[in-house]
């Protein structure tokens, strides 16, 4: 019976693998193998019971000999085998449920599944292998699969050469496991493991030895052992899954080969204690390397290189049950460590706003509470009977118990139930731990004691590790630092290479730099860093236009500013539009329109029998792809080419690079070297460490206030990967970081003029921590500082060192840029612009024109063609088909605008009047709520006009709850009863990661937080809604608001909100303040999903707040006296719109006097069946196309990388009545803010809407266009290998690179199928169109947005039935009518795209 | 005015947009500035025609007004510097003499 089962578990992941490949449907082939593997989970787990109840299982199907050594093929499981079993499929079966909905749409979904089946298999084969054969051939499959599951993204290339080392890495190891399965093999007669486990005793010590010897070289391959260890770490670059899938169980392979060849390896002399030292110093040199990592995934590798380390040391100790125990514990600890990485930023965030520890701490608290672990942990041992492992054992225990409980009774003013909570909790945890683990390894009957001098050294190397920990806190040790944020690698050591010219300069060489210069160096960064625009923290993501700072600049100029300094794309491809075209969703009208931007086509010439003119021309141009189609008829080519060779050719030019270029990029393009790619990572390297150091256990050196360039000069000479002369250039170079870059500059020789254009150059290189150092400097003292200039300046030195270095080596010149650009300068012959022959040849085609009526041309039509095509480049196109794209949705947004059926007003009051916010998603819900019931709604900024922080009493951080464009006018604290529960959460938090930094102590905590895990993913499986995270619901009251804002602030800020909404007379019983968040798990990009307007965060704070103050009677009386008059039977409640379940949450509803509860319960129901419809409507729009029912499970899966579309196909900002909207579904696009021109005569309203919500849109809109146009470079790629950086502040796509900025790919786009349409935004104004002009007129900013095409405007004349638009030469037009076309919904156009997903799928 | 006892130095007078004010004291710091006067919400008329003072939903479009008195010596790289950060963003530069009486205020004596 239980060898069926054994053999049916191993054929459930063996047909997991093959149906993930054959099923044709990817989502349904994902399901179906994730059900098989849990299936063969459910298997493993009955097996085991089995093994435990019945003992061992033993089924030989085969027995086949190879050169006469006969081997079983077969079945054979003992009790350790069961458990390794129960894990790898556990694993298997909780990777691919997960991977199933995170990498949902994916083209690699299939191969991946059928990997992670197909590993799984070979790894169950060999662990129920009960031959060397069967095993070989199991360890090397798995080995074979792991690799293609590394390089999940292929096609990046650091991620093809990582997997070529590794390859070779993995045959290395295979080779060693075969030599010494041959020679066990050879020695016992047979192939058979229970002969050779029989035999080892009697085998020559040599052959053992050697065979040992190799084992443990496969061994440490395979689990990464120090000095092969590099490879573990480099897998960050392969999506989530694969990291937990490989932390959790294919690293362990190495220690179940130890295991199972135990005999073998306790009867080779010397191997024991190879293996002890081999996994003590990877313990301690894993350790060093987490300790220093500031992103979360690089931390758990490394720390799993540690935890390896150390399960092999107990290997060499003897102790293989505790090693057993050791490799379960750490693998499902590590699969949910990985799993849930993405929730880290939340944690953190959580953190830093919750109140800080209270010092000193209570240091007889922390006596008390360690006396009573060391009660328990020594009564543990008395129980269990002290052994040597056994004392190591317990001291691990109580280092990582002691850790915690130091770590979480820091705070002074933690309740004393708390203390005792925790303290009782780790007592426990400690205590249990021991007899959990003495009871384990009793059960598993593996050889588990170790003589006691080598426990005393392993013992000594723990403890000496825990001292240098210590020590290297406190110590400025930068050398070590280096050595371990290097992963250990030590400095290539390069032979003096003879230089060219004996005589070129050494040393630094710098030239001096005097104040002025450093001030034009100022001033140069400012101009270089109008080319980034700042980047908020993820806890706070705030949309923003990449290219704000260049909004003075027109949107055509900027972009091509743009594109040639940064080279990143700026507009969508052609071919991208053009099935819209055939799709119907552009019209050739719109095409016509767009067109009209350009200069008057040519008159008609005569083309292949036909008369045609420049309009037709362009119009078939933009129809086909003529610049990249496929290729021409070569007959028609030569034709062309003849025809061309024929015609004038331009003067060519050799382009001046200095200054344009920088000395980098002059020495890769002429040497082929690739040194811009060497400074873009040590200085992206250094970034993470110094802004992303709060994360890291071991931080960079220095001192807390020290800003990044003085941080940098102090610890740079020390790294031994800077390059040769670095420390010496880092001496000589001044202490202000506006002179150190003057000095740089000049070095450099670059122009003076040129500095900016060659800064902008350096800074786009990292447009992501450039974005980062403009908002620090925005924002001193909230987070590790980076200004642009320490930036500049850092990058400048690492270039010059690296440059100088090259240049003297292989050229023989000093490192300026003007020397280099003329010693490697070859004549470059720009050939005038033109179009190619082939595009030429395309168009010749397309007009039926053959070889002959080619060569036979008039040479005027040839012309008409050439300039047709020169003329329509292909960025040229893109500009034309966005704007055509532009033209149709807004033709058809005006035809649907004018078409707004009669306000349906109910006769007399509403029930309510709701103000929801302008987010484009309210624009449903308020379409919902109007059809359900008698409300009137309203749109506003969702932070409802009051501008403030919020920040808990003791916090380190609070939350800026305004738009970006504000400041917050005070800081509104929390009740102290919402905060105290806090300090007791967070007391809990601090001692869990107190005992996994603890270096010692972190080998004991892997396997009690592998049980908490193993209960977790349980948990996740049984009630994933228990774990949906909460919404912090506690807000201030009048009591903080009063604290914070007085009377008069607050009559200022209330009035200014409903006259701006125009919300002034006829309140109803009830007025609802509704703001809106997203709940959503384990997601770095949760604050995307929340309120822009509120600074990205949850808006039923603020809507809490705002209904406070207009509750407020001393406000409304106020509010009187200035001609509002909010009648007392009128309520203001506030609201939370969940946009990722659709629930309406009312806050304070208990609160609500008799009087009004039957109209907030009326009011509910209407809300409840808002939600229902647009849950609905919502889920078609979904790509997985879940049942509107399932739609409130996503905000608790964890592994739900899009749990909505939030702003996604935002196109448009509507300020007007909502009776001009009301009964239009606008598809949830368009922003909606209320406004009534007939009570603004002097435009205030106006002003406050077009220069606050309107330019707030704007950059939402023009975030999510450049996301969509350029997700790799302008977005922040996929959401898969991303891994969090230090407090929150961004994140790294896997092995690190730039912090990506902008929207990761998941937010606008599916698998390879981009589905935001990247449009600009449209404003349409309700309003005079001198109302509108005075607006403009005050406000030179707004007017640039609008002139420079950032923006377009569109007035709807309430006086008459027209709308105007801005006309070219000022002033208004009327928009001409459109001519007939198929009237069409605005909602249903997203874009589909037809290219190849590896054009476009955005990786690392 | 030395006879009044006071001494003469420079001050710089610099109208920039809100958004750009962070740029000007970055410079002012690089160039030992040792400290200056703000003053927010400025409004006036002039090349991009008329400023109002304060937004209601926007702090960053408005003007700001920095003030700074330096001695002569700083002035070079003060005056260079501001002249580059406004050579292509909105904002206006007046330079003029003062007269102040404690000199040891303003970095006087203390130039690198």
């Amino acid at each position: 019976m239980s060898v069926a089962l054994a053999t049916g578990v191993l054929l459930a992941t063996a047909s997991a693998a093959v149906c993930a490949l054959v099923a044709p449907d990817p989502r349904r082939a994902a399901r179906a193998t994730g059900l098989l593997l849990a299936l063969a989970a459910v298997g493993a787990a009955g097996l085991l019971a089995g093994v435990a109840a019945g003992g061992d299982v033993a089924g030989v199907a085969a027995r086949p000999e190879v050169a006469g050594v006969p081997f079983g093929i077969g079945v054979r499981v003992d009790r350790f085998d069961a458990l390794f079993m129960l894990l790898v499929s556990g694993i298997a079966a909780v990777v691919a449920g997960y991977a199933r909905r995170y990498l949902d749409g994916e083209p690699g979904m299939a191969g991946f599944q059928a990997r992670v089946a197909g590993a799984a298999a070979a790894t169950l084969v060999m662990a129920t292998a009960p031959s060397l054969v069967q095993f070989a051939v199991g360890w090397i499959v798995a080995g074979r699969l792991l690799v293609g599951l590394i390089g999940y993204h292929r096609d990046q290339q650091r991620v093809r050469a990582a997997v070529r080392r590794i390859g070779r890495l993995f045959l290395l190891g295979d080779l060693a496991l075969l030599a010494g399965f041959a020679l066990l093999a050879t020695a016992a007669g047979s192939a058979d493991l229970a002969d050779v486990r029989a035999a080892a005793g009697d085998a020559p010590g040599w052959l053992l030895a050697t065979a040992g010897g190799s084992l443990l070289v496969a061994g440490m391959v395979r689990s990464a052992q120090v000095p092969v260890h590099g490879w573990l770490p480099s897998t960050l670059d392969a999506p989530t899954p694969v990291s937990a899938f490989l932390h959790a169980g294919m690293v362990n392979v190495a220690g179940f080969l130890m295991i199972t060849f135990a005999p073998v390896v306790v009867a080779a002399p010397g191997v024991l204690t190879a293996t002890l030292l081999v996994g003590l110093v990877t313990a301690a040199a894993g350790t060093l390397f987490a300790a220093v990592r500031t992103d979360v995934k690089g931390a758990l590798a490394r720390s799993t290189v540690a935890q390896m380390g150390f399960m092999l040391a107990q290997c060499g100790l003897g102790a293989f049950g505790l090693a057993a125990v050791h490799l379960v514990g750490h693998g499902v600890y590590k699969a949910y460590a990985f799993l849930s990485a993405g929730g880290t930023v939340q944690t953190r965030s959580q953190a830093a706003e919750a109140p800080q520890p209270v010092g000193p701490a209570p240091r007889r608290r922390l006596v008390v509470a360690t006396a009573v672990l060391l009660g328990v942990l020594g009564l543990a041992e008395a129980l269990l009977g002290a052994t040597a492992t056994g004392l190591l054992t317990a001291a691990l225990a109580g280092a990582a118990g002691f850790a915690a409980l130091r770590a979480a009774l820091a705070d002074r003013r933690l309740p004393a139930g708390a203390a005792a909570a925790v303290t009782g909790a780790v007592a426990a945890l400690a205590g249990g731990y021991l007899v959990a683990g003495h009871l384990a390894t009793d059960w598993l009957a593996l050889p588990s004691s170790g003589t006691p001098l080598a426990v005393a050294g392993a013992a000594a190397v723990l403890a000496a590790l825990t001292v240098l920990r210590l020590v290297v806190t406190r110590r400025r040790a930068a050398g070590l630092w280096w050595w371990a944020w290097r992963d250990g690698r030590l400095p290539a050591r390069r032979t003096a290479a003879p230089t060219r010219a004996p005589d070129a300069p050494g040393g630094p060489g710098l030239t001096e730099a005097g104040p002025a210069d450093a001030a034009r160096a100022a001033a140069a960064v400012t101009a270089a860093a109008d080319h980034v625009a700042a980047t908020w923290p993820l806890d706070s993501f705030v949309a923003v236009n990449p290219l704000a700072g260049l909004e003075r600049t027109p949107f055509r100029q900027a972009t091509t500013r743009l594109r040639e300094l940064g080279g990143v794309r700026t507009h969508l491809p052609a071919a991208r539009w053009r099935q819209r075209l055939r799709d119907g969703e552009i019209d050739e009208a719109d095409l016509t329109a767009a067109l009209a931007g350009l200069p008057a086509a040519t008159g008609p010439v005569p083309l292949g029998g036909r008369l045609l003119d420049g309009t037709q021309l362009r119009m078939l141009v933009l129809r086909h792809p003529v610049p990249d189609g496929p290729p021409p008829a070569s007959d028609l080519l030569d034709a062309v080419r003849r025809r061309l060779a024929a015609r004038p050719a331009g003067t060519p030019a050799t382009p001046d690079l200095v200054g344009e270029r920088t000395l980098a990029e002059l020495l890769d393009d002429a040497l082929g070297t690739r040194i811009g790619a060497r400074v873009d990572d040590l200085l992206a390297g250094w970034c993470a460490a110094h802004c992303g150091r709060p994360a890291a256990s071991w931080p960079v050196p220095g001192d807390g206030t020290q800003g990044c360039w003085s941080r940098w000069r102090e610890v740079a000479a020390a790294d031994p990967a800077g390059g040769t002369g670095l420390a010496e250039l880092v001496d000589a170079l001044p202490a202000a970081p506006e002179r150190a870059l003057a000095v740089l500059l000049r070095t450099l020789g670059v122009p003076r003029d040129r500095w900016a254009a060659y800064l902008s150059r350096s800074l786009l290189r990292l447009p992501g921590w450039a974005g980062y150092a403009r908002w620090s400097q925005g924002h001193p003292g909230q987070r590790p500082a980076l200004t642009v200039t320490d930036l500049l300046a850092v990058r400048l030195a690492y270039e010059l060192a690296l440059g100088a270095d090259l240049a003297r080596r292989r050229l023989g010149i000093g490192p300026a840029v003007d020397l280099v650009a003329a010693a490697t300068r070859t004549p470059v012959a720009v050939a005038p612009a033109g179009p190619d022959a082939a595009a030429l040849a395309r168009l010749a085609a397309l007009l039926d024109l053959d070889a002959a009526a080619v060569a036979a041309l008039p040479e005027e039509a040839l012309s008409a063609l050439y300039d047709t095509v020169a003329e329509l480049s292909p960025q040229r196109q893109a500009e034309v088909w966005l704007a055509a794209a532009e033209h149709a949705y807004r033709r058809r947004l005006r035809h649907r605008l004018d078409q707004a059926p009669p306000a349906r007003r109910s006769p007399g009051a509403p029930l309510a009047q709701a103000v929801f916010c302008i987010d484009v998603r309210s624009e449903g819900l308020r379409r919902h709520l109007e059809a359900a019931g008698p409300v009137r709604t309203f749109g506003f900024a969702g932070f409802f006009g009051l501008p403030v922080r919020t920040q808990a009493d003791g916090a380190r951080r609070g939350r800026d709850r305004c738009p970006v464009l504000m400041a917050p006018v005070a800081t509104v604290g929390e009740p102290p009863a919402a905060t105290e529960p806090r300090r007791a959460r967070q007391a809990w938090r601090r001692a869990f990661a107190g005992a996994k930094a603890s270096p010692a102590g972190a080998f004991a905590f892997v396997e009690v937080a592998g049980v908490l895990a193993t209960a977790t993913l349980l948990l996740r499986l049984a009630a994933p809604r228990r774990l949906t995270p909460t919404v912090d619901g506690t807000a201030a009251t009048t009591v903080e608001l009063d604290a914070a804002l007085t009377l008069d602030e607050q009559v200022y800020y209330a009035e200014a909100t409903l006259r701006t909404i125009g919300l002034t007379t006829d309140f109803a019983p009830l007025v609802l303040l509704c703001g809106h968040g997203a709940t959503s798990s384990n997601n770095p990009y949760a604050a995307a999903l929340d309120c822009g307007a509120c600074g990205g965060n949850r808006g039923g704070v603020s809507a809490h707040l705002a209904a406070a103050m207009l509750n407020n009677p001393r406000v409304r009386q106020a509010l009187a006296a200035r001609g509002i008059e909010i009648p007392d039977h009128t309520l203001v409640l506030a609201g939370e719109h969940d946009t990722v379940t659709d629930r309406v949450r009312l806050l304070d509803v208990a609160a609500t006097p008799a009087t009004h509860r039957p109209v907030v319960e009326a009011l509910s129901a209407y809300l409840d069946g808002a939600s229902a419809g647009l849950r609905a409507e919502r889920a078609t729009r979904l790509p997985d196309r879940p049942t509107p029912g399932r739609l409130p499970a996503r905000a608790a899966d964890w592994a739900q990388v899009r749990p909505e579309w939030a702003l996604a196909g935002n196109a448009a900002f509507v300020a007007g009545p909502r009776d001009r909207t009301t009964g239009l579904d606008l598809g949830c696009r368009t922003f909606l803010h209320s406004y009534d021109w007939s009570t603004d005569p002097e435009a205030a309203a106006l002003e406050a809407i077009m220069t606050g919500p309107l330019v707030v849109a704007a950059w939402i809109n023009l975030q999510y266009y450049f996301s969509s146009v350029d997700p790799h470079r302008l977005g922040a790629g996929t959401k898969t290998v991303h891994t969090v950086l230090g407090d929150g502040l961004g994140v790294l796509a896997g092995t690190g690179g730039d912090l990506r900025t902008g929207l990761p790919w998941q937010s606008v786009g599916v698998g390879g199928d981009l589905v935001h349409e990247p449009l600009r935004l449209l404003g349409v104004l309700h309003a005079p169109t001198a109302l509108v002009d005075a607006v403009l007129h005050r406000n030179p900013a707004l007017r640039q947005l609008v002139d420079g095409g950032w923006m377009a405007l569109t007035v709807r004349d309430p006086h008459g039935d027209r709308w105007w638009e801005p006309a070219p030469a000022g002033g208004w037009q009327v928009v001409p009518a459109p001519a007939a076309s198929r009237p069409r919904t605005v909602e249903s156009v997203q874009v589909r795209s037809t290219s190849p997903v590896a054009e476009k799928e955005p990786t690392a | 005015m030395n006879e009044l006892g006071l001494t003469r130095m420079v001050k710089v007078e610099v109208v920039t947009r809100a958004d750009d004010v962070d740029a000007v004291r970055t410079l002012l710091h690089a160039s030992g500035v040792s400290g200056w006067t703000s003053l927010s919400g400025v409004s006036g008329f002039g090349h991009h025609g008329t400023h109002e003072g304060r937004l209601l939903f926007n702090d960053r479009a408005g003007l700001v007004m920095l003030i700074v008195v330096l001695p002569y010596d700083r002035t070079e790289a003060v005056v260079t510097g501001l002249r580059d950060i406004l050579a292509h963003r909105p904002g206006v530069m007046f330079v003029s003499e003062a007269w102040v009486s404690r000199p040891d205020y303003f970095g006087a004596g203390s130039a690198d």
